[in-house]
């Protein structure tokens, strides 16, 4: 029966039938891919970044690895110099050493004994 | 025609999944069947794993007026070289390269040995005891006595030859990956270090290792011993370095790594890491000023009066710590192997027994006061020799005065008046005496060789056995061991443990202070003060007086003991041993002294030998000190009595 009254619904009859996806609506399928492009993309992302890390930590083993020969060389060098000061001051080599200076052994050594609390002191 | 094609075709196809077959076989054998044969490969190429050194801890003396401590024992590093065989191209022509280098070094090492030899007094010791051969632990393995070019009459040629196929019959063994070029003890000079540089032979391998340094040379080189070799372990010999060897040595660290392309070890990979300890470090008692005071005063004598050897000991009797310690001949620690006869570098002051003679009288009178049996002023009648079940006693002199205190046999070293005293203690009462006094075992002092004396039960002592006892024969002791029980007249009767390590510090830090130790009240503060007296008055008014220092108060006892002979078994009539023990100032005693001069030339006497030298030491260690006199030594002073 045909309607009386002017309608203004476009009637389904007549009219080309459009999906969501044609009207331009996300369906399934679409959300599903693009998620898995965004986890692909995120575990890429989060991939690189760890593997970034890595290197970076490798890299700065070898930079410790260094720095430990550094401070190795370093202990020797002051072990060494350590040593060196030992035999300078050693006995053997100070006699050898004052044996040029000319000096002159102690005889006699006084003692002072301070009387009516009077002293002469030297301070430094 | 199309049947033709798909037939080449099949052909094909099946060719194509054989050879995948094969490939996928070859690929299961590979990653399956020989999968634990690549991995250990794999492993091999990046895994690397290695024991870490500790660093041996270091050896402090101090100086006692500035509070400073020195190292008289540390590390440094130097240059071994050994050959790797399986390396070389061309063994004959490395053999014929360093074998002149070779015999230069060797020469150098001679020519230092001997100097040392010399500096150390050990040429007189050789003398005295001829036995040339050094430790023969520390050869090369299957070394044999090869020709030195200092000491053999071969022409230098023909030793540079002899040398160059020593080596090359190292050498020519291809799969050989070590053969030693040097001794173990043995480090490069600046000489061949330069020339092996400059060299840079095939298979030839320099490397630096941590070596032992003794910065004072040969002071106190017998309480410090020396780092040997036990087969190729580096391991502590005598002195400290023996005693403490486990503390010192350190614990041995672990790294296992994988390492990369560079060789470089990988942070992220899995690795074990376990840090190496390293040893701990110790200062000991000794000052080294004194130290020095002994050891020179010590060289003069045994020079000066001809002694075989001769030992000085000087202590604080109020702590027990040991604070000189000096023998001489001695040796360097720096070239330890540079030594005529092993024996030089034993310690005598803690591994040598000796009757100690008259230098034990104060001990047994200290005990008969003690006990009251007598005082100072106990007199006894010396008429002459007296007779002890078969043996004559006599003095040492001949001399007999006739009523004589107690002070006066001290005073003169009387034997007969001891003999009094030993009849009047008996062997019980002697015996406790002497073992409360720490006669007859060890001290326990820190260094390595400490002799266990023995004193036979009282029940086993024959009337001459009381009797020789109490003028010190016919029972031995150690030298650290006769100034410790002098130094408990010196204390206040008080004997203390002798030590001779003042503090340990560890690596991590932690520092362990090492106080005195009372071992035990042996006589009463009264007794000791009357035998302290009476000592002085040995050295004031008796046959010690040329140890005297004016203005001073000294304690001392002179000794002279006949030595045993081995062979006989009888007392030697040429060999003596001459001491003197002392302390002072009293009645403060800052330190005491052992003197002791093996087989001194001539007829001579403690009173004209030791004695001198206990002034000598006593003045330099009384200046020293700062300590002012007790009197006025320009001002005439009244004879001094006994209080």
């Amino acid at each position: 029966m045909k309607p009386t009254r002017q309608q203004f619904v476009t009637p389904r009859a007549g009219r080309s039938y459009r999906t969501a996806s044609q009207r331009g609506a996300i369906d399934r399928g679409t959300a599903t891919a693009m998620f898995g492009i965004v986890a692909v993309v995120l575990i890429g992302m989060f991939s690189f970044f760890y593997l970034q890390q890595v290197v970076h930590t490798a890299s700065q083993g070898a930079d410790v690895s260094q720095l430990e020969a550094q401070i190795s060389s370093l202990k020797e060098q002051q072990k060494t110099i350590e040593l060196d000061g030992a035999r300078l001051r050693s006995l053997q080599t100070i006699q050898e050493q004052t044996g040029s200076m000319n000096l002159v052994p102690t005889d006699s050594v006084s003692y002072l004994a301070p009387t009516d609390g009077r002293v002469a002191v030297l301070t430094k | 025609m199309a049947s033709k094609v798909h037939v080449r075709t099949q052909i094909l196809i099946a060719g194509g999944f054989i050879l995948l077959a094969i490939l996928i076989g070859r690929l299961a054998d590979l990653q399956l069947l020989q999968h634990a044969h690549f991995m250990d490969i794999a492993e091999a190429q990046r895994k690397r794993a290695a024991d870490l050194q500790p660093h041996r801890g270091t050896i402090y003396v101090r100086d006692g007026k500035g509070g400073d401590i020195f190292p008289v024992a540390s590390n440094k590093s130097g240059w071994i070289v050994y050959a790797v065989p399986r390396n070389m191209k061309d063994p004959r022509s490395v053999a014929d390269t360093l074998a002149p280098a070779l015999v230069q070094f060797r020469e150098r090492q001679d020519q230092r040995k001997r100097d040392i030899i010399q500096q150390t007094g050990q040429n007189d010791f050789l003398s005295l005891h001829p036995s040339p051969s050094p430790e023969p632990s520390e050869s090369l393995p299957g070394e044999q006595a090869g020709p030195s070019p200092s000491s053999s009459p071969e022409p230098v040629d023909q030793i540079i030859a002899s040398i160059a196929e020593d080596l090359f019959n190292k050498f020519d063994q291809k799969q050989d990956p070590y053969e030693p070029i040097l001794r173990p003890y043995e480090i490069l000079d600046d000489d061949l270090l330069h020339f092996l540089q400059e060299k840079n032979l095939a298979g030839i391998v320099l490397e630096q290792q941590e070596v032992r340094a003794y910065p004072e040379g040969s002071l106190f080189a017998h309480g410090v011993g020396y780092v040997g070799f036990d087969g190729t372990a580096r391991t502590g010999r005598y002195g400290i370095e023996g005693y403490f060897d486990d503390i010192l040595k350190g614990d041995l660290g672990f790294l296992s790594g994988e390492r990369g392309g560079t060789g470089k070890i990988i942070g992220v990979a899995a690795n074990e890491f376990r840090p190496a300890q390293d040893g701990t470090d110790i200062v000991l008692t000794i000052d080294r000023v004194v130290q020095a005071f002994a050891e020179q005063e010590l060289k003069t004598g045994v020079e000066k009066y001809g002694a075989d050897r001769g030992s000085i000991v000087v202590m604080n009797p109020k702590t027990g710590a040991v604070v000189a310690m000096a023998t001489f001949p001695t040796f360097d620690p720096n070239t330890y192997y540079a030594v005529r006869d092993a024996k030089v570098q034993t310690n005598p002051i803690v591994s040598d027994s000796f009757e100690p003679g008259s230098i034990l009288k104060p001990v047994i009178m200290a005990g008969a006061i003690n006990d009251s049996l007598a005082t100072p002023d106990t007199t006894f009648v010396d008429n002459g020799p007296v007779r002890v079940g078969k043996y004559t006693i006599n003095t040492f002199d001949g001399k007999h005065y006739g009523v004589q205190t107690m002070t006066n046999t001290l005073e003169q070293s009387n034997n007969i008046g001891m003999v009094w005293v030993a009849q009047k203690m008996g062997s019980e009462r002697m015996y406790d005496y002497l073992r409360r006094f720490g006669i007859g075992e060890r001290t326990g002092i820190e260094l390595d060789g400490e002799t266990q004396t023995n004193l036979t039960e009282p029940q086993r002592w024959s009337d001459a056995q009381q009797a020789t006892t109490a003028f010190g024969q016919g029972m031995v002791v150690t030298p650290i061991q006769a100034l410790n029980a002098i130094d408990v007249i010196a204390n206040n009767g008080m004997l203390m443990q002798p030590h001779i390590v003042s503090s340990l510090r560890s690596s991590s830090g932690d520092v362990q202070e090492i106080a005195p130790t009372t071992v035990r009240q042996v006589i009463t503060q009264d007794t000791a003060s009357k035998v302290s007296a009476m000592m002085v008055s040995v050295i004031e008014n008796g046959v010690a007086r040329s140890a005297r220092v004016p203005g001073y108060y000294l304690a001392g006892k002179t000794g002279t003991a006949q030595v045993a002979d081995p062979e006989t078994g009888k007392y030697s009539t040429s060999n003596k041993i001459i001491t003197f023990a002392g302390f002072g100032p009293v009645p403060d005693p800052q330190f005491s002294i052992l003197i002791k001069l093996d087989n001194p030339y001539g007829l001579s006497f403690a009173s004209g030998t030791a004695a001198p030298m206990f002034r000598n030491l006593a003045e330099k260690l009384l200046t020293y000190y700062q300590v002012p006199p007790s009197y006025d030594a320009s001002a005439v002073q009244p004879k001094f009595q006994v209080p």
